[in-house]
């Protein structure tokens, strides 16, 4: 239950594109930035490594939101790919306007209906299991990303997805760490 | 099959249009069934017949014990005075034949000797019904004995409901008992129906089953297709899960969904956190990462050439003692490229980083120890990379002719 080699590999490749572009692009920057920026490269690459993805396009989207990384996830995706992610980004950004929406009147009607339950009432077990069940749910999709978008089907395929590659990016990242430590050290 | 068919719509027709009617012309015709009927019983009984007689009068008898079980007090003795009278007569009109019906519903002693205070009337008209319907079966069931078995159940049923509302009009003070009764009939016949709807159901389900996704309904499962749906749907998720638990290490002892959703997002964020953890640990070193990229696609692009060192025997990893060190988790990987750089024991590559920050155009010195076995597989390998990969590093393009001639040396000084 391991990602391939080959998966790993264009992860490598394209991480250490983005690191040497952060690297020109900021000489003399703090710790924390630095280690942002290392972050949100390997996540990109990560995103780019696995194409098609669900999650990968929300990881790209979430990272060309703010301009200054926009050049980042060009150099590592490359133009054909950035071409496919954005376009596929965009066709998802009015279904996220919707649900926002959509979430807000909900919200306002669980308000009004959680005032009128105000009355002391025993609640069943079941309930409570329901409610947990689904703040549990919710925190997950929170935590894959893109994952509020998803139905519950599509979302564990995604989750499933994701910490395969997530192994593979902490693998990898392990060793590129391991190996610099040891250049340093020798 | 196929001639039976239309007979079969036949009755059909019959019993819904004698439904009807029954009840306007029964006090008329009576005579004139009774007499067809005796004429029928003569000349043709089948032992269906008897069976379902059977049917009838255990289907009474059950109604009449739910009645007695439900008012013991007002209405046993009036209903065995009814209905064993209809037993009776019915037992007697059909003659020796009808002797297991008899039987069947053998009536108490009491009610027998109270069924002769009722009026004859009666007596005929549960006669009659219970006639009429043999007269219908005689002529057009004969050829479709097998095939209408369903219907003519459901047809007994009727009847018999019929019968006991036409008991109920004879006699209004068993009103309230009898209500029952049909309740109690029309429950069962509801079950039927239910039961008979089921089989049609899965027998759709078994046409389609090539085409489709099986599913089975079990026993008391609902078997619309919504419900249906859903279920596939249900187990889809279902095994999906399971999928995840064995991915989330630690997952398999933990039951309930709850429980498992609370891991995996542990599992999740801690990976996450290891990300963020290692990214701070390049961040740590990046100053100096800055020259050694190139260096990193070359080991990179040796990893491509990892499958050629097995024939030293010995797997690097478990010879590695840093690395064990630092991942146990990932032992079983190799990430081929990266080990060979930083074994310094039995692996060819080694080297030496010895480079100042600030300047650029430092030198890192790299060593590698190649052996003479190995040094072909090295040429073609670098030469490949080099020329594809290594264009987008830096400006200083690398000598890669030099270097593959440098190769075959065993011991060189790269100079980058």
């Amino acid at each position: 239950m391991q990602a391939s080699n080959s998966f790993k590999r264009t992860f490598l490749k394209k991480f250490l594109v983005g690191i040497q572009q952060t690297n020109l692009a900021s000489k003399n920057t703090s710790l924390f930035e630095r280690r942002n920026a290392i972050k949100l490269s390997s996540d990109i690459a990560l995103a780019s490594a696995r194409d098609g993805a669900n999650w990968s396009r929300a990881i790209v989207a979430n990272a060309s939101k703010q301009e200054k990384n926009k050049n980042l996830v060009k150099n590592i995706l490359g133009e054909v790919q950035l071409d496919r992610f954005t376009k596929l980004q965009n066709k998802g950004s009015s279904l996220t306007c919707k649900r926002e929406t959509c979430k807000r009147i909900l919200r306002r009607s669980r308000l009004e209906r959680r005032i009128r339950k105000r009355s002391p009432k025993r609640v069943a077990g079941s309930a409570v299991a329901k409610r947990i069940m689904k703040k549990r749910s919710h925190f997950l999709k929170c935590v894959v990303p893109g994952g509020e978008l998803m139905d519950e089907f599509s979302f564990i395929d995604e989750t499933i997805d994701y910490i395969f590659s997530l192994r593979a990016q902490v693998d990898v990242m392990q060793r590129l760490a391991n190996a610099f430590e040891h250049c340093i050290g020798k | 099959m196929s001639r039976a068919l239309p007979e079969m719509l036949q009755c059909a027709d019959l019993t819904v249009l004698e439904r009807k009617g029954e009840r306007m012309k029964w006090q008329q015709q009576q005579q004139q069934y009774q007499q067809s009927y005796l004429q029928e019983s003569q000349m043709s009984f089948i032992p269906s017949f008897q069976t379902e007689m059977l049917e009838l009068s255990m289907m009474q008898e059950m109604s009449k014990n739910g009645a007695e079980n439900g008012w013991p007090d007002l209405g046993k003795y009036q209903i065995n005075d009814t209905e064993s009278a209809a037993y009776l007569t019915a037992g007697f009109g059909a003659g020796e034949d009808y002797g297991i019906s008899r039987t069947a519903s053998c009536p108490p002693v009491v009610g027998e000797e109270k069924g002769g205070d009722f009026p004859v009337l009666e007596k005929m008209v549960v006669k009659e019904s219970s006639k009429k319907r043999r007269a219908d079966k005689a002529a057009t069931c004969l050829k479709a004995n097998d095939v209408v078995e369903g219907t003519r159940d459901k047809r007994l049923k009727g009847d018999t409901n019929e019968e006991e509302s036409k008991a109920a009009e004879q006699n209004p003070t068993t009103t309230t008992t009898t209500n029952n009764n049909n309740n109690n009939s029309s429950s069962i016949n509801n079950r039927e129906t239910s039961a008979d709807s089921s089989k049609e159901n899965s027998k759709v389900s078994d046409v389609q089953k090539p085409d489709y996704i099986h599913v089975r309904a079990r026993r008391g499962q609902a078997t619309d297709s919504h419900s249906l749906a859903e279920r596939v749907r249900r187990e889809k998720i279902s095994e999906r899960m399971k999928f995840l638990q064995d991915l989330v290490p630690g997952c398999n002892k933990i039951t309930g969904k709850a429980g498992m959703l609370d891991e995996i997002i542990n599992y999740v964020q801690s990976l996450q956190r290891q990300v963020e953890f290692l990214s701070m640990k390049l961040a740590a070193v990046n100053p100096r990462i800055d020259f050694n990229i190139d260096n990193f696609f070359l080991k990179e692009m040796l990893s491509g050439c990892n499958g050629s060192y097995s024939t030293l025997g010995v797997s690097q990893e478990l010879t590695n003692p840093v690395l064990l060190q630092f991942n146990p988790m990932h032992q079983g990987v190799t990430c081929s490229g990266m080990d060979m750089a930083i074994n310094p024991s039995d692996i060819t590559l080694r080297r030496t980083t010895s480079a100042p920050l600030s300047l650029p155009d430092t030198f890192v010195d790299s060593y590698f120890h190649a052996n003479g076995s190995s040094s072909n597989n090295w040429d073609i390998d670098l030469s490949t990379l080099y020329s594809g990969d290594f264009q987008q590093g830096r400006q200083s393009v690398f000598p890669s002719q030099s270097l593959t001639g440098n190769l075959e040396v065993n011991n060189l000084k790269m100079e980058m």
